[in-house]
């Protein structure tokens, strides 16, 4: 365990660790102060990433919290199955952990196959039967041989470290234990692995027809709406697109090293972005044609939708935004923002890789103050009064604090309904900020009551 | 009898841990944190879980035991994360909630708190309530009866609340099934008897959106100078088996006698509670009341052309279960096909249904026989959605619904609204039926 969480933890990938002394490197990342911490565990980040698989079981052996607190709360939409929506677990009891639960894990993982027959389970150990020192990658290497099915241990108790940590852990297992493992049955030209999109609200059917209408063919996906298959021969690839760097860039990193497919880290919010991650694709599958035809796929498309922006447009002119969320959309949705003609106060950090900030800092001039870190909710709210910003764009744990000081706000994180990626995506966010920000419920909400005007 | 269907595994949960309900009572109390010490994601998962069922801030905070503090089993985590919290929040109380990591390594809480205490005197003043929660034992409305006990364990002083007193002093003990719809409605009929009544915990003060700015901890719901004084109270009322326990120490360490409803649902129910207001007040039954009772009546009479023949299916904690079972069946004369539940043992054996069942929303929807419609949290949708069967959401968590949390279901009242709500489902069943070649 100590000496995976080290190279998991040293990624050469990521020039955050790359730039930090030997002593940086032995603090790690930066521990959660007790009584001051926000964001979810390891297990969760593991959760997140390798849920959207929904031809796979996937099966949380621990205590009751893990699974019961946490089932049916991911917005990833899928098409091809539906076992993202079951939530298994071991519940382990008391009983269990006085006499150990590997037989019990064990027959779990048989009944799970044969009742569900999924392509493969996925088995997360969480913290308290790490503690008790469950050999799951045993249990997994065992029962996979006898059920003839894949069954891959994630090691991930919450205890570990953060969230971050959490989506590593995940990315490591699919390069251990799954790459590389099956044939896909063609792998025609301009193949690529998209990773770190996790079709959250449908997001991914918003970039699939841009790829398609291109000739790019989107090979395996990571893992919003893949197959189990997908991710095993994720190595016949030419070219792999991280999109949410900070999680998995891991996975990437080791396919180039692995088997050679050289990544790029872009992004689909926004139509600048999107134009040059469609290019940079072009660039490393060494494909000219590709790049002229992206050239004038991409001014066509931005024609349309900056007529179809045109009501949002006037509402959404110069009104200050204060983003906080993380990594991909702290930088990315800054291009959106900008393009839709308003002012970006602050974006936070707290989830962003340093190059992610560097994106930032680009699109801030350099400007260190509009970086903003870890902040509780009385801090965010402050800062939106200090800057009089219009609008808070966040996740859902933030929500409920801008509404209690009557703030517009748009959720952009997992519990949303609506997915903002590619050129229908910058529509759909466009009218939204325009909906709350022209909301007449925010007028009622300012005014007095009479027995507080007399 | 209840079952236990014999499996290796729980899927899809019904279950939720005793850190949730523990903390759930926890917000309902002024100026409290809940703290719970556990990994970061114990309590991550458990805001989340409570800020979507709520649609309110949900103010709680982890220890947040990391790799080499958990092995090792030191204290530190515990220790700073409660001086970090009362530096930063200044809360008059703070609940202290284990959970299965914790328990596992054997933490003596009492022990950390009293090294807590002497290192800290400053703090002195800050109530800490420790209860012990693993989440490999119990269920989350276990953890929330023990919050309450232990909140009354320690936070109750003798002396308290001897002063003057005008009116009759009632505790109300709140459990876990109830909406802030309801405890508002104990609330009106209590001060309409004349009493002083006194909620806890009341979620309705915290989690029903009065509070209308940013908080960081829980404003306006049970205050801790009435929790210290609700052993000078006249009586308790304990709503739901479950919050038995609770009553026993006020009765056990401060003799305050208490009446247990298992259940306030229906006409027949709250008739129970009102005998005994009529009784112990001695005061005309408001008008308002009077009023309740006739529509209630006339909703279920306006309703029972569709009730006939129906079956229904009910997953929930033992308190809900009961509540719903006892109420349909009997007054609505609705059959239970399958109830699903979880706790081994409880009230709702008493109840006539097919099938009753110690497990998960798994064993729901195998068992779920020709039912109409289904009462569960929102995670059953999808077994309602490949069943093509209606949801009447209630439990833990009720998300992608507004307005829950303002739902009615106990008192004249929730019998009326009840009446109406699972009369419309039944009614639709008739038609879309009637429709069909």
């Amino acid at each position: 365990m100590r000496l995976k969480l080290q190279t998991l933890v040293n990624e050469p990938g990521c020039d955050h660790n790359q730039s930090k002394t030997d002593k940086q490197k032995k603090e790690a990342c930066k521990k959660p102060t007790p009584g001051a911490t926000a964001g979810g565990c390891a297990f969760d980040g593991a959760q997140i990433v390798l849920l959207p698989v929904a031809d796979a079981a996937h099966l949380i052996h621990g205590p009751i919290t893990c699974c019961g607190h946490s089932y049916n709360n991911r917005g990833t939409r899928t098409t091809v199955g539906d076992l993202h929506d079951y939530g298994f677990t071991t519940d382990i009891s008391e009983m269990d952990i006085i006499m150990g639960s590997e037989k019990k894990l064990k027959e779990s993982i048989k009944y799970i196959t044969e009742k569900y027959r999924p392509k493969a389970v996925f088995v997360y150990s969480t913290c308290v039967t790490a503690m008790i020192g469950e050999d799951i990658a045993q249990v997994c290497k065992d029962v996979s041989s006898e059920v003839r099915l894949p069954v891959i241990p994630v090691d991930s108790p919450g205890f570990a470290g953060s969230k971050n940590l959490g989506n590593k852990f995940a990315g490591n297992s699919i390069v251990e234990y799954v790459v590389g493992t099956k044939e896909p049955e063609a792998v025609p030209e301009n193949s690529i692995n998209l990773i770190g999109e996790y079709n959250i609200a449908g997001e991914l059917w918003q970039i699939e027809p841009i790829l398609k209408d291109l000739g790019i063919n989107l090979l395996s996906k990571m893992t919003g709406n893949a197959t189990y298959d997908e991710l095993a021969y994720a190595n016949k690839a030419q070219v792999s697109v991280v999109i949410c760097s900070r999680a998995l860039i891991s996975i990437a990193r080791q396919l180039k090293d692995k088997y050679e497919i050289p990544y790029l880290e872009g992004s689909f919010y926004s139509m600048k972005q999107t134009k040059q991650t469609l290019l940079k694709i072009a660039e490393l599958l060494k494909n000219d044609e590709l790049k002229s035809k992206i050239e004038k796929y991409c001014a066509e498309k931005e024609e349309a939708t900056y007529a179809e922006l045109e009501p949002y447009l006037p509402v959404l002119k110069g009104k200050k935004v204060l983003v906080y969320t993380g990594g991909v959309k702290s930088w990315s949705v800054l291009h959106q923002l900008e393009e839709l003609g308003m002012e970006v106060i602050k974006s936070s950090t707290r989830k962003s890789t340093e190059e992610d900030i560097d994106r930032i800092l680009d699109h801030f001039e350099g400007d260190q103050s509009a970086l903003m870190p870890k902040g509780d909710g009385r801090t965010i709210l402050n800062l939106i009064k200090e800057h009089n910003a219009h609008l808070l764009l966040a996740g859902g744990r933030n929500m409920y604090n801008a509404m209690k000081e009557q703030i517009p706000f748009l959720d952009v994180n997992q519990e949303r309904h609506f997915a903002f990626a590619g050129y229908e995506g910058m529509v759909e966010l466009a009218r939204h900020m325009a909906y709350t920000l022209t909301s007449p419920v925010f007028d009622v909400a300012h005014s007095k009551a009479p027995w507080e005007v007399m | 009898m209840v079952r236990v269907i014999e499996k290796p595994l729980s899927v899809n949960p019904l279950k939720k841990s005793q850190v949730m309900g523990a903390v759930t009572v926890f917000l309902g109390i002024d100026s409290c944190m809940p703290l719970v010490h556990g990994s970061q994601g114990c309590m991550a998962f458990t805001k989340n879980f409570l800020t979507q069922h709520y649609r309110e801030v949900t103010p709680m905070q982890s220890t947040a035991v990391f790799d080499i503090a958990t092995i090792l089993g030191d204290d530190s985590n515990l220790q700073d994360g409660l001086k970090n919290v009362i530096d930063k929040l200044k809360p008059k109380v703070i609940g202290l909630v284990t959970t299965g990591m914790t328990e596992t390594r054997g933490d003596d809480i009492k022990a950390v708190l009293s090294r807590f205490r002497e290192k800290y005197p400053d703090y002195a003043d800050t109530v800490i309530v420790p209860v012990s929660t693993p989440d490999f034992a119990g269920d989350a409305e276990t953890g929330y009866a023990e919050a309450v006990a232990q909140i009354l364990t320690v936070a109750v002083k003798p002396e308290a609340g001897k002063e003057y007193k005008d009116k009759k002093c009632i505790n109300i003990l709140a459990g876990m099934h109830l909406n802030a719809a309801d405890i508002d409605w104990l609330k009106r009929l209590f001060a309409d008897f004349g009493l002083d009544a006194f909620v806890l915990p009341d979620l309705a003060s915290t989690m029903g959106g009065q509070v209308t700015r940013f908080y960081s901890l829980p404003e306006e719901g049970a205050r801790l100078s009435d929790i210290e004084s609700a052993g000078c109270a006249d009586f308790s009322i304990a709503v739901g088996a479950s919050m038995e326990k609770a009553a026993d120490v006020l009765l056990e360490n401060h003799s305050v006698p208490y009446k247990k409803f298992d259940t306030l649902m229906g006409v027949k129910a709250t008739d129970e509670l009102l005998s005994w207001l009529i009784d112990y007040t001695g005061k005309p039954v408001p008008e308002w009341v009077k009023i309740e009772r006739k529509r209630a009546v006339d909703a279920m009479l306006d309703a029972h052309f569709s009730f006939g023949g129906k079956t229904c299916s009910i997953a929930g904690e033992p308190d809900l279960l009961y509540g719903f079972g006892k109420f349909l069946s009997e007054e609505f004369g609705i059959k239970l096909e399958c109830l699903v539940t979880t706790a081994k043992t409880g009230h709702f054996e008493t109840l006539k249904a097919d099938n009753i069942i110690f497990g998960d929303l798994g064993d729901l929807e195998e068992n779920i026989g020709k039912s109409d419609f289904i009462i569960a949290n929102t995670n059953a949708e999808h077994i309602c959605k490949r069943k093509k069967l209606p949801l009447y959401k209630a439990g833990y968590p009720v998300k992608e619904t507004l307005g829950h949390f303002h739902r009615n279901f106990i008192g004249y009242r929730g019998a009326m609204q009840l009446a109406f709500d699972i009369g419309n489902i039944c009614l639709e069943k008739d038609i879309e039926k009637s429709h069909k070649i």
